[in-house]
């Protein structure tokens, strides 16, 4: 037998579900003129980013290659030589850094769950206003273990994901958040 | 009414508002745009009680998320969706330009909601779902703001404290204006002659 608050609930839910029947569908003009102006922002937007940047010295150009070629000669060495002191992850939910943790350092490593969908990763690193920080190149690895690449200033608040890369869908793992002390 | 999950499951809503912002992605955006486009208006449309007026907002909030740029607009916080950021401008843009503004609330009385509908909508309206729409959006207008708010909240799903959250007032008080509102939804429908499924309310 119902009991009166059963009564009142199911009562309740045929109210929601009737409401729910009737809410309105868009009309056209909604949906056309706020897709246009995604479409005008994002093509904007595109033109900005393809616009030619200065062109840089032939000097500057030698150093910048120098530079680069040493982070990732140093970024090789550290996959060489993973550190077996971290505990592996048994369960898909586990990241690391855990979202939401406060950290008195940066972290040095950052690893997510293996996912079958994608046989490549991008880490990206973002500031609390979403401004992207560091991206790291396409990784095979779950983890990445950072090296002078990732600067964080301290009392602050950032946020990572990870783009599953090869992947029609093109999913994402995060984000997760962390706070610098 | 289903959630946004943001952490895990297909392309979330930050990594593709982070391709349309920063990339030029305009399909980023549409995706967007699909997946919370009916639960936004679903939500305006019981918090105002008119389609015109929750297209209107919609429209505000979308295109306002639209033109966030890196120093202003939409910016991801932790526990909070995109959905989130959303509801919260439209309700905000409601209660200014629709609440403040024009202030009261229309007095029909349940009768008048019914011949008025009755008389200028024909039976074939009636057979697509608009004389039912237009009487709920009768009943749904005659209440008080304050019950209003709490329905369509309380239609998205949301919990008693996200909506103390957001109205600032105390449990109980929420809890008497989502009962009140509930048993006036009920008498409209009542009196409309509506029936939901197998039975009367």
């Amino acid at each position: 037998m119902m009991q009166h608050s059963d009564l009142e609930s199911a009562a309740e839910e045929r109210l929601r579900e009737a409401l729910d029947d009737a809410a309105p569908h868009p009309s056209t003009t909604h949906d056309e003129t706020i897709l246009r102006a995604a479409r005008a922002k994002a093509q904007a937007t595109a033109q900005d980013i393809a616009k030619p940047r200065r062109s840089l010295s032939m000097p500057a150009l030698g150093i910048a290659a120098t530079f680069i070629l040493a982070i990732a000669v140093a970024w090789l060495l550290r996959i060489e030589t993973p550190d077996d002191s971290y505990v592996r992850s048994g369960t898909s939910a586990n990241v690391i850094p855990a979202d939401g943790v406060r950290l008195k350092e940066a972290p040095s490593r950052f690893a997510w769950p293996a996912s079958s969908e994608a046989e490549r990763y991008r880490l990206s690193v973002y500031n609390d206003a979403a401004d992207l920080l560091w991206a790291s190149p396409p990784t095979t690895e779950s983890e990445w273990l950072v090296g002078d690449e990732l600067r964080l200033p301290a009392n602050a608040r950032y946020f990572w994901v990870v783009d599953l890369l090869d992947s029609a869908q093109r999913p994402t793992i995060g984000p997760f958040w962390f706070t610098l002390e | 009414m289903s959630r946004a999950n943001d952490a895990t499951g297909d392309e979330t809503d930050v990594r593709l508002f982070l391709r349309f912002r920063d990339e030029g992605d305009a399909d980023a955006f549409e995706k967007i745009f699909r997946r919370h486009r009916d639960a936004l208006l679903a939500y305006l449309w019981s918090l105002s009680g008119n389609q015109n007026v929750a297209e209107d907002i919609s429209q505000y909030c979308w295109l306002r998320l639209v033109e966030s740029d890196r120093k202003s607009g939409y910016r991801p916080q932790p526990g909070a969706t995109l959905l989130t950021y959303l509801r919260t401008l439209g309700r905000n843009r409601y209660i200014d330009e629709y609440t403040r503004k024009h202030g009261e609330a229309r007095t029909d009385s349940v009768d008048d909601v019914e011949t008025r509908v009755r008389s200028e909508y024909t039976a074939l309206d009636a057979a697509a779902g608009i004389e039912v729409q237009l009487i709920i959006e009768a009943a749904l207008t005659e209440l008080p703001f304050e019950q209003r708010d709490v329905i369509s909240m309380w239609l998205q799903g949301f919990s008693i404290k996200e909506m103390m959250g957001l109205t600032t007032a105390p449990r109980d008080t929420v809890l008497s204006r989502k009962k009140y509102a509930i048993q006036k939804l009920k008498a409209a429908f009542e009196a409309a002659g509506l029936r939901l499924h197998d039975a009367t309310l």
